[in-house]
């Protein structure tokens, strides 16, 4: 048998390893929302930190000159809806026009705009279906980055 | 030779199917030649793989992009070393080379045990060949290399340019290495389960096979984290991203059971949790390549989305419901031989150890997975970042390093004071001293504070047992200090080359937490000409240079960094803009090390007259890197065989050092 003082022992450690994810969740967490949500109840997103997740719209990017910082749209493709967006920090590699991004901070209702203070693109080249790989053999899309 | 690939891939099929049948049957029947002729089909499906593996090498060289995967991974201008290496730059050819490099495991595994451990051979081989054949089933049905396009081009599209570096012809193949030779422990394992003989000889071999695993995941996790250090241009080495995660979390369970088996073999407790360990941490491989590759989870460097995560899944159900039956089933003969006594021995400081292991390997999985089950629960897509890890896993870290220090060194059964005493008063006084200086330098944050003092402790200890042991060897044969330690430690490598890994474990630790803890960033803008500065580094910046290779473009910017004062050279970071992959540009850090920090810059933005840099300036990143070296070094060192007769003074030693501490 097992002696009790070890069992005491295992169930605090795990009392305390729930008690830490538990604390660690709360602090966190971060809730993944739509651009459509934000857009019908402004309201409610601009306490917290909240996710955003669509395509950056075409046309609607706009690289400051002078200091690492980029305006766009983000675009919502099953409300066909999009949302500006004001970013400060590193600007991934993998940022463009039409790019997936995912973007992290909260929305501002006096300039209507979604302040990010999290920027994170996917490179568009990594799916494996025949179309998509043709498309990517085909496409010829001018650098977005290289004169700004 | 697209034929040629493709059939050897279905032979390897059908020979691996036979083998599996012909082992167990043949372990069964106690039949030789049909185990024999089982472990002839292991090292035949090797060559097999290396067969199919060559073809597609050869596809690749010779640009025939008609094949699916050499258009997605080669393009013509791709040098030479990136076409060797795309072989596993996506998902069908690095299931391949997966399939390869366990065929070769199992068959040097085969070479290794043609005379030992032969009641566990037939099962131990026959699963290795059952791993095999659900890879090789994935290769033949759900991802063919060798599949044509439906078109075709006329340049492939060519290897990611993020995975266009050194790291990308080293790390992947030594993270597999790793995880793939996982399975060979699994083998053994269960291969013993199956045959009942639950003797010390497979806890030795599996022993063996789990620190070369081990050595080969410390160098492939560390490999990981420096590429991410250097490629991803974000100042920093790990991200908690859920590819890093997956596979960190093999690593944690493998060291667990490291530690976990030598209770086993030197006091016959915890075998059955040895056991659930291994099996867990052979989960946790074929769990993380599911993850990378089902889209399950977002990250930002997942490969390809596919179809093959409800096989990996079903794999995963069975191989874990078979480990547990046989442990059910086997379960009278894993009664533990001795008993826990105290809290204060060392065989509950192995168990806390394990727990702690595994408890930050679940609250990673937890980190990792949350999104998908908040979904499922509550239809709300919640997700954590980094914070959560680092707050929950901090003390569970500290709790672990001061462990590092206790756990070799506290008496079996119930230390007494004066075994803590004669062991832990100096490190302690030490560990105090390196708080009050570290104190007096300013750390004014709890944590830090505490990482610190600990780790002064435990490489305090560390030190002590070469000193006094080198004391002790010079008492029997005089001899200078340094001879003294090498012979001490060439007479018990398994011991000491563990020390030498904790004295690695214990660099890294201060390695991590001074970078994380004291680390600084800044964004300047500047003209032509301009000078900024950050910590002790002045940088003046010398206008743009731009340059035109055959397959990118390159923007530079270059940086004359001096350092209080002193001139110590140009620095040039870069974007590159690789003319495949849709003109997707690509930063260059420029970094320049030294032992006491890393100048680190990215090249941001730039104009014609101005340009926009990140500066960190990260202290103390070598340390890591260092400390990762000196463990993969000791785990290699606890490999070479003690010779016997050199063994027997120290033996004596030890046991004079026992009575002394009872």
């Amino acid at each position: 048998m097992i002696r009790p003082k070890f069992l005491v022992a295992g169930g605090l450690i795990l009392g305390s390893l729930v008690f830490l994810m538990y604390n660690g969740i709360n602090d966190a967490m971060v809730r993944y929302h739509e651009v459509p949500e934000v857009l019908a109840h402004p309201a409610a997103f601009t306490g917290s930190g909240i996710r955003l997740k669509g395509q950056v719209k075409p046309g609607t990017v706009h690289l400051y000159k002078r200091q690492s910082k980029v305006d766009f749209e983000i675009y919502d493709q099953a409300s066909k809806l999009s949302l500006p967006v004001t970013y400060e920090g590193d600007i991934p590699d993998t940022f463009q026009e039409r790019a997936e991004v995912v973007i992290e901070g909260r929305y501002h209702e006096d300039d209507k705009q979604f302040w990010a203070t999290m920027l994170l693109a996917k490179c568009p080249s990594k799916y494996e279906s025949d179309e998509e790989l043709e498309a990517v053999v085909a496409s010829s899309a001018p650098p977005l980055m290289s004169e700004p | 030779m697209i034929e040629l690939g493709r059939h050897s891939l279905i032979a390897a099929l059908l020979l691996c199917g036979y083998g599996i049948l012909a082992a167990f049957w043949g372990g069964y029947r106690k039949h030789l030649p049909l185990v024999r002729s089982s472990e002839n089909a292991t090292i035949a499906t090797l060559g097999l793989c290396l067969v199919s593996s060559c073809c597609l090498w050869g596809l690749i060289f010779q640009n025939q992009f008609q094949v699916r995967y050499v258009a997605l991974v080669s393009s013509r201008n791709q040098p030479a070393i990136y076409k060797f290496a795309s072989l596993w730059g996506s998902q069908s050819g690095s299931l391949l080379f997966w399939t390869l490099i366990l065929a070769a495991f199992s068959a040097i595994f085969v070479f290794q045990n043609r005379t030992r451990n032969r009641s566990l051979m037939p099962y131990a081989n026959g699963i290795l060949l059952a791993s095999c054949f659900f890879f090789l089933l994935l290769l033949n049905f759900v991802a063919p290399p060798f599949a044509l396009g439906s078109s075709v081009p006329s340049d492939g599209a060519g290897l990611n340019p993020l995975l266009q570096n050194p790291y990308m012809i080293i790390h992947p193949p030594s993270l597999y290495l790793g995880l793939i030779c996982l399975n060979v422990p699994f083998a053994i394992a269960l291969g013993a389960l199956f045959s009942g003989d639950l003797s010390t000889a497979w806890v030795t071999a599996t022993r063996k096979w789990g620190v070369v695993a081990w050595c080969f995941l410390t160098f492939g996790v560390t490999l990981g984290g420096m590429w991410a250090y250097e490629e991803l241009g974000w100042g920093g080495y790990w991200a908690w991203d859920p590819v890093e995660n997956a596979s960190f979390m093999p690593w944690l369970i493998a060291t667990a059971f490291l530690h976990s088996i030598m209770i086993t073999e030197k006091k016959g407790m915890l075998k059955a949790w040895n056991f659930i360990l291994i099996i867990l941490a052979f989960e946790l491989t074929l769990f993380g390549t599911f993850l990378t590759r089902s889209g399950v989870i977002e990250s930002v460097h997942s490969f390809a989305l596919s179809n093959i995560g409800p096989f990996f899944v079903a794999w995963m159900v069975i191989t874990t419901l078979m480990g547990l039956y046989l442990v059910t089933y086997r379960s009278a003969e894993l009664q533990r031989k001795g008993e826990m006594r105290s809290f204060l021995s060392r065989e509950f400081t192995f168990l806390l150890n394990n727990w702690l292991f595994v408890s930050i390997c679940f609250t990673i999985f937890w980190g990792s997975i949350f999104p998908v089950l908040s979904e499922w629960v509550t239809g709300e897509k919640i997700t954590v970042g980094p914070p959560f890890f680092n707050q929950v896993t901090a003390p569970l870290w500290l709790a672990l390093l001061i462990l590092t220090g206790v756990c070799p060194l506290i008496a079996w059964r119930k230390a007494t004071f004066k075994n803590f005493k004669r062991n832990f008063i100096f490190p302690i006084v030490g560990g105090l001293g390196g708080a009050s200086i570290c104190l007096i330098l300013g750390v004014r944050e709890l944590l830090p504070l505490m990482l610190l003092s600990s780790a002064g402790f435990v490489g305090l200890t560390i030190f002590f047992e070469f000193y006094k042991g080198a004391q002790a060897r010079q008492a029997i044969r005089p001899s200078a200090f340094v001879p003294a330690v090498i012979d001490l430690v060439t007479m018990n490598k398994r011991r000491y080359g563990g020390f030498a890994i904790h004295a690695g474990v214990v660099l890294v630790f201060v390695g991590i937490t001074v970078s994380s803890f004291f680390g600084v960033d800044r964004f300047f803008t500047v003209q032509n000409n301009e000078s900024f500065s950050l910590g002790p580094y002045s940088m003046v910046y010398r206008g743009l240079s731009k340059r035109q290779d055959p397959e990118k473009d390159v923007v530079g910017a270059p940086l004359e960094v001096s350092r209080n004062g002193e001139i110590i050279g140009t620095l040039l970071p870069e974007k590159h803009v690789h003319h495949t992959a849709q003109g997707q540009p690509q930063s260059e850090v420029a970094i320049r090390s030294t032992l006491q920090d890393d100048l680190y810059i990215v090249l941001s933005t730039w104009t014609e007259d101005s340009a926009t840099f990140h500066v960190y300036l990260n202290p103390l990143v070598m340390l890591i890197w260092i400390g990762v070296a000196i463990m993969v070094l000791g785990g290699l060192f606890v490999l070479i065989p003690d010779q016997k007769k050199a063994r027997a003074p120290l033996r004596r030693l030890e046991k004079e050092e026992a009575d002394a501490n009872a």
